[in-house]
C-alpha cells in the first residue's frame, strides 16, 4: 500500500493489550486520517454520553497518509478524542516528530481505550508494540520521564508523546507533548491520556513510507516550495514565526487583548517588549517541525535578568498573549519562563492564561480575595504570583484546584456573578486577540466544532482586508461577498465554511495548517487543496482532485458537528461572552463597537450553510445526506433528533 | 583526483527539520524513510545544537580498511565510497569504523550505505530551504552575506513589505543590543 499502511494500533489498557489491525482500504480512502479518520471512529466507536475521562473514551493518535514524508509540513499529528472541559470534539494538531516516527513505523494511528491498573507506557518498535510499566516515570515533568527512559533504553533518538504531573492529576487543563516542546493544547488531551494511566508512547520506525510516483511526489512537493519561497513573505515568517506574524497583523488592524480582554489596545512601547521583538533580544535561532521548511520556531536562550537559564524551544503567539498582555504583563521573559514552567507540569499554556486572566479579574474586583487565593496577590502584572498559581494548578492546590477543572467549573465553584469574566465560549478558551473585532475569528470560535476555536480562522481579514480596494476585489473573486474587512459581517460565513474545510484537509493529509492557505499564509501563497490533490495522489496512487478533498472536508465537519449535536450541544451553547461586543478602546479602532445581532445572523447563515437548523443547531436530513452521511441522519431521526427539511431563516 | 565540491553544513542555520533525510531516502529508495537516509541530522530541542552526520570521503577511509570482504571502494573521481552489495555481508564494521558515524545500515534492504552524491547533484542541498547545506567548490572562499541573511535582507527592502506593517516588525540593531 502507498502512503498508508492499512494498519493501526489497537490498544486496550483494561486489558493490558496492544492489537495490530487491519483499516479497510476503503475507510482511508474516504477519511484520509489525521481528524478525519480520528473523527470517524471517535463517533461510531464511542457510546454516546461517555465521559472524556471514562475509560470508554478513545484516545486517538492520528498521523496521516503524508505525515513523516517530503509534503511540507509533515511533521504534524492530530490527537483525536473528547475535550475535557468542553462536552465536545476534542481535536488537537501537534508538531515536533513524533506523528512522522509513527508513521514510519508503519502505523495509520493508535486507538487508545480502558484503564490501566497501575503507570504504563507503551512501546512501540516497528511492528513491535508493547505495554510497560512506568511506576518509575509517574510524577515526573515529561522532559525528565523522557530522559530518563532515553537512557534506559539506551536510545537517543526515541520519539515519545508523554504528559506531565497536571495530566496524572487529570487537571482538566493538561496537554501532551510530543518530543519536549511541542504541546497538543487546547482540548485538555494530557488528562484524557492521565486518566487512562498513561503516562507516555515512545516509538521508533524503521518501515518507511512507500511513495506511488515518487517523481511525481517530489515535484508536487518542490512546486509547492518553489511557490512559497519565491516571495518575500517565506523568509519573513520564517524569521518572525508565528508569534511575530500574528501580533504584527493584530496590531495592525488596531486590536489587542490585555487584562482578559479590558484592554483592546497595546501600546508601541508595550508591544516592543512583549511580542517578537521581546523574545528576539533572546533568539539563538529558527527551529522546525518534522518536514518543514518554514521554520517557525525560535530558539531562546535568557542569559540575565530574573529569568536566566530560561532555555527552550519556542513560543508561538497564544502563550505570548495568554501568559503576556492577558494578565497585564508586558514582557516576553516572563512568558518565556511561563511557558516554561507550564511545561514543567504539562498544563495547557492558552487554558491556563484564560484561568489565570479570570483569576485576576476576579480579583480585581474583590469576588476573590488573598484569602482565597491563599496570599497570591493577583494584581494584574504581579509575575511571582502568577507563576505561583500555575504552579497551584499543577499541583491542584487550594486555589489552583478550584481552577484545575476548567473555566466552566471554576465558574460553578465560583458563583455564576463570575460568568461575565469568563473568556470562553463552548467551554473552551477564547484567548486570541481580536476576537470581536475580526469577524470570521469571533464567528470560527462559534462555529469550531471543536474546543479549538481558531479551526476556522482565516488570516485573510488581517492581510488583504486591509488594504483599501484589495479587500473588495479579493472578497467577490474569492468568496462573491462584498468585502473582506473586519468591520463587515456580510457573507463572513462562506469564508468560515472555507477555512474549516481546508483546516480539515491540512489536519488529515497532514500538513502545517500554517503553510495551508485559510490559516497561514493567504490565497494562492500556501499549499492550495489543488497542491494537496496533486501531493495526495502521487503519493497514495488514489485519485484525488480538489472537489474529492472538499466533500472529504465537509464530511468531517459535519460529522463533527452531528457528534456535539448527539453529546448534546445546542443553538443556546453558541454564545461569545458579552464583552466581545464593548467598544473598542484606544487606538485606530477605538469606538467602534462589534455587532451581536450581525454575529448571530452570520451564525445561523453558517448553519444554514452546513445544513443544520439555526434554531436548535441540530442536523437535518439534507444536510447530513449532502455530506454523505445517510446513516447518521437515520440514527438521528430514531432518536429524535433530525431537525425538520430544509431550515430557512 | 582532488575532491572538487564538497556538502558543506552550517550548524548555526539548521532548523533541524529533516527535509534532507526524506528526500535522499525518497531519491534513494522510493520510500519516504529517515531510517534509510545516507545522512542524518540530529537537534537538540531545547538548545538548538544541531549535528549532521554525513560522509567526509575521506582518503585513508576507515570504513574502506574495516570491511573485510573488500566490498567498499572509493570511487577515483568524486572519491564517494561504493558499496558492493554482493560482496557486502552485512556485518556492519564500517558503521562501526566511521568516525563521523556516517556509514549508515538500512534497515529494509539490510545492506550498508553511505553518501554518494546523488551522482555529482546533490538532492538534499537543492531541498535546504535556508541554505544550511550546500555543495560547494572545496576551499572556496565562504566570506560575505550568508545567502539565508541576504534573502530575509531583499524581503525585507521589498517594497510591498516594507509598505506593509511587517517592515516593523523586525529588530533593528537597538532592539538587539539591549
Amino acid at each position: 500500500m502507498f502512503g498508508w499502511h492499512g494498519t493501526v494500533l489497537n490498544v486496550d489498557l483494561t486489558k493490558g493489550e496492544a492489537k495490530r489491525e487491519t483499516v479497510p482500504e476503503a475507510l482511508l480512502h474516504e477519511w484520509l486520517g489525521g481528524e478525519g479518520l480520528g473523527s470517524y471512529w471517535l463517533y461510531h466507536e464511542v457510546p454516546p454520553g461517555t465521559d472524556a475521562l471514562a475509560p470508554d473514551m478513545l484516545f486517538m493518535v492520528m498521523p496521516g497518509p503524508a505525515s513523516g514524508t517530503l509534503c511540507p509540513g509533515s511533521g504534524r499529528l492530530e490527537i483525536v478524542t473528547k475535550s475535557c472541559h468542553a462536552d465536545i470534539i476534542g481535536d488537537s494538531n501537534v508538531g515536533g516528530d513524533f506523528g512522522p516516527e509513527l508513521h514510519q513505523a508503519g502505523y495509520d494511528g493508535i486507538k487508545i481505550r480502558g484503564r490501566a491498573s497501575k503507570p504504563t507506557y507503551l512501546l512501540i518498535d516497528d511492528d513491535h508494540a508493547e505495554l510497560r510499566d512506568a511506576s518509575h516515570l509517574w510524577g515526573l515533568p515529561h522532559i525528565e520521564a523522557i530522559e530518563r527512559l532515553k537512557l534506559e533504553l539506551n536510545d537517543p533518538h526515541l520519539k515519545t508523546l508523554s504528559i506531565g504531573p497536571a495530566g496524572e492529576r487529570a487537571v482538566r487543563v493538561a496537554v501532551c507533548y510530543s518530543g519536549r516542546r511541542s504541546a497538543a493544547g487546547w482540548c485538555g488531551s494530557g488528562a484524557v491520556m492521565g486518566a487512562k494511566n498513561l503516562k507516555l508512547i515512545a516509538v521508533r520506525g524503521t518501515k518507511g513510507i512507500n511513495v506511488a510516483d515518487p517523481e511525481a511526489f517530489e515535484e508536487a512537493c518542490r512546486s509547492i516550495m518553489d511557490k512559497m519561497m519565491a516571495g518575500p513573505f517565506y523568509w519573513l515568517f520564517g524569521e518572525l514565526g508565528v508569534l511575530g506574524m500574528v501580533s504584527t497583523a493584530l496590531r495592525n488592524a488596531g486590536v489587542y487583548d490585555g487584562r482578559n480582554r479590558q484592554d483592546t489596545n497595546i501600546s508601541e512601547e508595550d508591544f516592543r517588549k512583549s511580542a517578537y521583538l521581546g523574545l528576539s533580544r533572546h533568539k539563538k535561532k529558527n527551529a522546525a517541525c518534522f518536514g518543514c521548511f518554514l521554520h517557525c520556531k525560535h530558539i531562546v536562550d535568557i542569559k540575565s535578568g530574573p529569568y536566566a537559564g530560561t532555555r527552550m524551544k519556542g513560543i508561538e503567539f497564544y502563550p505570548s498573549t495568554a501568559l503576556g498582555c492577558n494578565l497585564g504583563i508586558y514582557n516576553t521573559e516572563f512568558v518565556l519562563r511561563a511557558v516554561h514552567d507550564c511545561d514543567i507540569y504539562g498544563l495547557d499554556v492558552v487554558n491556563t492564561g484564560t484561568l489565570l486572566g479570570f483569576a485576576a479579574e476576579l480579583y480585581q474586583r474583590g469576588i476573590v480575595s488573598k484569602e482565597d487565593t491563599e496570599g497570591l496577590d493577583l494584581t494584574w502584572g504581579n509575575e511571582a504570583a502568577f507563576l505561583g498559581l500555575i504552579a497551584k494548578i499543577g499541583k491542584r492546590g487550594g486555589f489552583g484546584d478550584v481552577l484545575a477543572d476548567g473555566i466552566d467549573v471554576a465558574v460553578a465553584r465560583l458563583g455564576k456573578e463570575t460568568r461575565p469574566y469568563a473568556m470562553t465560549v463552548k467551554g473552551g478558551p477564547l484567548i486570541g486577540s481580536g476576537l470581536g473585532y475580526v469577524p470570521t475569528f469571533t464567528l470560527a470560535a462559534l462555529t469550531a466544532p471543536n474546543a479549538n476555536w481558531d479551526k476556522g480562522a482565516a488570516s485573510l481579514e488581517l492581510g488583504e482586508g486591509l488594504v483599501p480596494g484589495l479587500g473588495e476585489k479579493r472578497a467577490q473573486q474569492y468568496f462573491g461577498i462584498p468585502t473582506l474587512h473586519p468591520e463587515s459581517m456580510a457573507g463572513k460565513e462562506k469564508i468560515v465554511v472555507w477555512a474549516e474545510d481546508v483546516r480539515v484537509i491540512d489536519d488529515s493529509v497532514p500538513s502545517c495548517a500554517f503553510m495551508g492557505e485559510a490559516f497561514g499564509q493567504g490565497v494562492k501563497r500556501g499549499i492550495s487543496v489543488e497542491d494537496c490533490a496533486r501531493l495526495l495522489t502521487a503519493l497514495t496512487g488514489v485519485d484525488y482532485d480538489a472537489d474529492r478533498l472538499k466533500k472529504i472536508a465537509a464530511r468531517v465537519n459535519v460529522l463533527q458537528m452531528a457528534y456535539n449535536a448527539r453529546e448534546g450541544l445546542r443553538r443556546a451553547d453558541f454564545v461569545v461572552p458579552e464583552r466581545m461586543f464593548e467598544p473598542l478602546q484606544g487606538g485606530p479602532r477605538h469606538g467602534y463597537a462589534p455587532s451581536a445581532e450581525q454575529l448571530y445572523a452570520a451564525l445561523d447563515r453558517y448553519f444554514v450553510l452546513r445544513g443544520f437548523d439555526p434554531k436548535t443547531a441540530l442536523p437535518t436530513r439534507e444536510g447530513l445526506e449532502r455530506a454523505g452521511l445517510t446513516s447518521i441522519a437515520d440514527e438521528f431521526e430514531r432518536k429524535g433528533l433530525l431537525a425538520d427539511g430544509t431550515a430557512a431563516i | 583526483m582532488p575532491i572538487k565540491s564538497v556538502l558543506s553544513f552550517d550548524a548555526e542555520l539548521c532548523t533541524g527539520c529533516r527535509v534532507c533525510e526524506i528526500i535522499c531516502s525518497l531519491r534513494h529508495t522510493r520510500q519516504c524513510n529517515s531510517a534509510r537516509a545516507r545522512l542524518r541530522v540530529s537537534e537538540e530541542e531545547d538548545t538548538g545544537a544541531a549535528t549532521l552526520r554525513l560522509c567526509r570521503r575521506c582518503v585513508k577511509a576507515p570504513c574502506v580498511k574495516a570491511c573485510p570482504t573488500g566490498a567498499i571502494s572509493k570511487d577515483a573521481e568524486t572519491e564517494v565510497c561504493v558499496v558492493d552489495k554482493e560482496a557486502c555481508i552485512g556485518c556492519r564494521e564500517c558503521v562501526d569504523a566511521c568516525p563521523f558515524g556516517a556509514m549508515f545500515f538500512d534497515p529494509v534492504a539490510e545492506e550498508v550505505i553511505a553518501c554518494d552524491l546523488c551522482g555529482g547533484d546533490p538532492a538534499c542541498a537543492k531541498f535546504c530551504a535556508i541554505g544550511a547545506l550546500t555543495y560547494r567548490p572545496v576551499g572556496a572562499p565562504v566570506g560575505g552575506e550568508k545567502y539565508y541573511y541576504r534573502k530575509l535582507r531583499e524581503a525585507r527592502e521589498n517594497p510591498v513589505i516594507k509598505a506593509s506593517a511587517f517592515a516593523s516588525a523586525l529588530p533593528v540593531p537597538e532592539d538587539q543590543e539591549k
